[in-house]
């Protein structure tokens, strides 16, 4: 052991976390070092400082002044319980709060530079994520989490009825997707389940598992969901089929990958956004360890998301003043009021339509967003659902295991 | 019922929305949790106002506390990152908040007297934990942080880690740096 060594060690000593080995070792090392035992009482002092610092309790009241303020919000709640009610519904959806940047379908292909998205997410990487985003990190790890969300998914799956749209919409899907999923038979609820099985038998799904998903208002009809859900399992199977030319999750070792990763599937399946979210975990539990998105950004995306962010601010503000919905259910209200808001703030009949569309939750036949969930662990393991997006379908999974019970 | 029972208790009553159990959960923590983000902020008001707004946030994300880590570790989550944000947004308006040190004579240390100091030793104790508080205000939040975590509120590494979402080994060297900045400001 050297003095350079040694330093780091006395200080892991001091704080009682040197293992036994490493104990001896630094022992022997101060034995014959006199600086370093003169080091060694010098860091001893120095926490001595700052442990010996006063405690300063709370101050006077404290815990009233609390109770109070809890208790306004609390009576603010009951005033809008309506509130409560639309909240919860829309946590059933788990609709991301990034929503609103995922409606735009790709106007066209020659800027396919690959943006990096926002830095915001890209800092979840790093061990200084900005720490507004926190809490909202923790909630939407626990929306990945919940086994009650993943039960609530096999709700928007297609009903029979809704056949005939099924195969209707199939032929607005690109060629290569019909071809990948199979006959129109296949396709629907039953489609569905087949990726689903796929998804939990086929090695080649360690990789990533996707799929996307409607927000099924409750006033929307039946066929639209079908569609949606019709147009999810096209894009599990069209994302299953190209997911070996992605690199190995074993291989994904930095933000830039898991950024060409989310390039290279967007590309492939011509979505304007790909959300990617990395998690670790074992026997289907999962921890989100980092998230992505990757994003082709284009004017009329540019003035959309203007709209829809002004739309949803206005509304979160006004909640937060009002009541006492968690952050999560408060910023899904918010985001659907601000979808229903948006075709009226946009001018052009066009682009109302695909807003339309890909806000209220009547998507396209095929879906603008893609959710990725990598998980790298063994290629077998179960992994649970993936995101839930507007403009898109459902994907039954397995819940996840609440690490908790 | 031990204390944890008691707590999972008060946790389930307070996601029905009772506000004697929140209270109670306030009452429990409001210290420990208090101390630390005046520890962290070094100003005694903003520590209070930030206090309240964790256990706000908590109150309000309560249905999102799913047991993984103690209460108290995900309010002390809530509260770093509250402190954060706070002071990254009070940055300008505190611009004076590092004044220079008055390097002085060398001090004792702010150890405990033995016993019944006399005023001098107890003014030179009071001078020492001022410099001593001086300096931390001094040093990158990171590094503040850290010795917080440490040596104020006693977590291990690895639940520093947790906590603050990186690894055992970026813990480490932050708190050696920590420490040796901190001393580096204060001989």
């Amino acid at each position: 052991m050297n003095c350079n060594n040694a330093r780091q060690f006395i200080m892991e000593h001091l704080d009682g976390e040197l293992p036994p080995a490493a104990t001896r070792e630094l022992q022997q090392h101060l034995a014959q070092c006199e600086a370093c035992r003169i080091e060694m009482q010098r860091q001893q002092r120095l926490i001595g400082r700052v442990k010996s610092l006063p405690h300063e309790p709370a101050p006077e009241g404290f815990a009233e002044a609390l109770a109070r303020a809890a208790a306004a919000e609390s009576s603010s709640a009951s005033r809008n319980r309506w509130l409560r009610r639309y909240g919860a519904m829309a946590a059933s959806i788990a609709v991301f709060l990034v929503a609103g940047v995922m409606f735009v379908k790709t106007q066209s292909t020659d800027s396919g530079s690959c943006l990096p998205c926002q830095a915001r997410r890209q800092n979840e990487f790093t061990d200084d994520a900005p720490p507004a985003d926190e809490l909202q990190r923790e909630l939407e790890i626990d929306r990945l989490d919940s086994p009650a969300r993943s039960k609530a998914l096999p709700n928007a799956l297609a009903p029979p009825q809704a056949a005939q749209q099924n195969a209707a919409a199939s032929d607005q899907a690109p060629q290569g997707a019909l071809a990948k999923a199979g006959a129109p038979s296949e396709i629907g609820g039953k489609a569905e389940a087949i990726t689903t099985h796929e998804a939990e038998t086929d090695p080649a799904l360690g990789l990533a598992k996707a799929g996307a998903q409607t927000a099924p208002l409750e006033a929307e009809p039946p066929a639209a969901t079908a569609r949606a859900s019709k147009a999810g399992a096209i894009a599990n199977r069209e994302l299953l089929a190209d997911a070996a030319a992605l690199p190995s999750p074993d291989a994904i070792v930095s933000a830039a990958d898991v950024n060409a990763a989310a390039a290279q599937v967007a590309e492939v399946l011509g979505r304007h956004c790909v959300n990617v979210t990395i998690g670790a975990g074992a026997d289907g539990s999962m921890t989100v360890i980092g998230r992505l998105a990757h994003l082709q950004k284009d004017a009329a995306y540019e003035k959309q998301r203007k709209s829809y962010d002004d739309a949803r601010t206005s509304v979160l503000a006004e909640l937060r003043k009002s009541s006492s919905l968690t952050l999560q259910r408060a910023g899904e209200y918010a985001g659907r009021e601000a979808r229903r808001a948006l075709p009226e703030a946009d001018a052009e009949k066009s682009k109302q339509e695909t807003i339309d569309r890909g806000l209220r939750g009547r998507p396209a036949a095929d879906p603008l967003l893609i959710n990725i969930l990598i998980v790298p662990q063994p290629a077998r393991a179960a992994v649970p659902a993936v995101e839930a997006d507007p403009g898109a379908a459902v994907m039954e999974a397995k819940p996840a295991e609440d690490p908790n019970d | 019922m031990n204390d944890a029972t008691d707590e999972a208790v008060l946790i389930q009553r307070c996601r029905r929305g009772d506000n004697d159990a929140f209270g109670m959960l306030v009452r429990r923590h409001q210290d420990g949790l208090f101390n630390g983000i005046y520890r962290m902020v070094g100003d005694y008001h903003d520590a209070a106002d930030i206090a309240q707004d964790v256990f706000l946030k908590a109150f309000r994300a309560i249905d999102s506390f799913r047991g993984g880590a103690s209460f108290y570790t995900w309010l002390y989550r809530i509260a770093v990152n509250t402190c954060i944000s706070r002071r990254r947004s009070l940055a300008a308006r505190k611009a004076n908040l590092h004044v220079p040190l008055d390097t002085g004579d060398d001090a004792p240390g702010c150890d405990p007297p033995a016993s019944q100091p006399g005023p001098q030793q107890q003014a030179q104790s009071r001078e020492d934990c001022e410099r001593l508080e001086q300096a931390l205000g001094c040093l990158p939040e990171d590094y503040r942080i850290a010795i917080v975590l440490k040596d104020i509120q006693g977590y291990k590494y690895a639940e520093m880690a947790a906590l603050l979402g990186c690894s055992v080994g970026t813990v480490k060297s932050r708190l050696f740096r920590a420490r040796e900045t901190l001393r580096g400001i204060l001989e």
